[in-house]
């Protein structure tokens, strides 16, 4: 391979547009997570086939309303995202860097009600040894909540480096697509999981 | 630049890792399945006792192969360190890759075939000793999370850090890097439970996360040999 070919290499990258929203990247990495988080469900789906009673027994101790909260915060915080990056396509640098840091903070609400949801039960004796539900109720939660600790990391840098920019250019928009791709994966997890453990008899 | 060197290390890194260390971890000393850790001692001690030519010679095969593992990440470090000099980076992801790579493969592989062997050595000594030794070589064969994080952290920063417009490694193998830490997330549960999918033999503690890390290993190790081949990456140096 010489120079030349590296040129038109580089070019014919150029020329042709790439037609996913963020980087190509992101969304290798988006359908890996679906594919283990989906293996999680699964295997929480096989044990529970194989003790109903006790997981929907164990089910009574969760509260559908926190839940529902956690649900609206994420899909809120999800749209605060797609109207930074509507409102960044049109120059409006302000608007974006405040829906990327509106977003962000609902995120860390979602986090904040987590804990407390945590907490609480934790009070109550119940612990991830407590029985099977439990185990997976805790570590299903909590691997999620670690990715949405991933999320609001991305969006923190998407706000940090939204504010104060001049003029936004199409490298910005495809960063904020990146991060808002991620954000948007959390947030369909989350929907899978509520019903998953909080509602399915 | 003469790449041959590279890439000889390279394939007897494939030789050692795929062929030898299969074989004689996996098929003579039987090590997959993994043994079940709510095995009793005199279960353990049995299997070691019963099986200990075996156990002895797969992992000695498996610490020979070893040989050839550790070059990869020196080889990981030359390519990392082309991107940095071309995009005027120091050298930081380069040698963060180096420490992850290097303790992650003393903790994680060294340590436990030798610990399984020093358990296979006397097998007639006390069941509870025997399940100890086991024990310790199983929790650093899987749960030594944070070297091997270190390590795909700074790959991945290392690849997206690459700013050249056709970067020496594809950009979605650094975000495939960041990924793979999360899928190993699990294994941090082995030490809560004995059975079921997050103990050490556990669908989501081991068997997903070993699946998983060998076809990316595989994968880095493809276009690490096509990195090593890009004899053209330096020239379209453009000002970072």
């Amino acid at each position: 391979m010489n120079a030349i070919d590296l040129e038109t290499k580089a070019a014919l990258r150029a020329a042709h547009p790439r037609r996913l929203p963020g980087e190509v990247g992101i969304w290798l990495f988006v359908l890996g997570d679906i594919l283990v988080f989906s293996a999680l469900f699964l295997t929480f789906s096989y044990y529970r086939a194989h003790d109903p009673e006790l997981y929907r027994l164990s089910r009574e101790a969760l509260d559908p309303a926190i839940g529902l909260i956690n649900t609206c915060l994420l899909l809120t915080s999800s749209w605060c995202v797609v109207l930074a990056i509507r409102s960044a396509r049109e120059n409006l640098v302000r608007v974006s860097t405040a829906m990327f840091a509106l977003a962000f903070v609902l995120g860390l609400a979602f986090i904040g009600v987590k804990v407390f949801e945590y907490a609480e039960k934790i009070e109550r004796g119940i612990t991830m040894l407590t029985n099977d539900f439990f185990m997976f109720y805790y570590v299903l939660t909590a691997i999620h909540a670690m990715h949405v600790m991933a999320g609001l990391a991305g969006l923190g840098y998407l706000c940090y480096r939204s504010y104060g920019k001049r003029s936004i250019t199409p490298v910005d928009i495809q960063v904020y697509e990146t991060g808002a791709t991620f954000w948007h994966m959390v947030d369909l997890l989350w929907i899978v999981l509520f019903p998953l453990l909080y509602l399915v008899h | 630049m003469d790449t041959r060197l590279q890439k000889n290390w390279l394939w007897a890194l494939v030789v050692g890792m795929g062929g030898v260390f299969g074989v004689g971890w996996v098929a003579l000393a039987g090590y997959i399945p993994p043994h079940a850790p709510d095995a009793s001692a005199i279960e353990i001690a049995e299997l070691y006792r019963n099986n200990a030519t075996s156990i002895r010679s797969g992992l000695i095969l498996a610490m020979f192969a070893s040989t050839f593992m550790l070059p990869l990440v020196a080889l990981f470090y030359v390519q990392l360190r082309r991107i940095e000099r071309v995009n005027n980076a120091p050298a930081v992801n380069s040698m963060i890759q180096v420490v992850g790579g290097t303790i992650a493969l003393t903790v994680g592989v060294i340590l436990p075939t030798m610990l399984w062997a020093a358990a296979s050595f006397r097998p007639e000594r006390s069941p509870e000793l025997t399940q100890l030794l086991n024990d310790i070589a199983w929790i650093f064969f899987i749960a030594p999370f944070a070297p091997f994080a270190t390590q795909n952290l700074a790959i991945a920063f290392g690849i997206l850090g690459d700013r050249q417009p056709v970067p020496l490694f594809p950009r979605w193998l650094g975000w495939t890097n960041l990924w793979i830490l999360f899928t190993a997330l699990p294994a941090f549960l082995i030490f809560f439970f004995k059975t079921g999918p997050f103990a050490w033999n556990g669908i989501m503690a081991f068997w997903v996360p070993l699946i998983l890390f060998f076809a990316l290993m595989v994968v880095m190790i493809v276009y690490l040999f096509k990195a090593i081949g890009r004899a053209d990456y330096e020239i379209q140096k453009r000002p970072v």
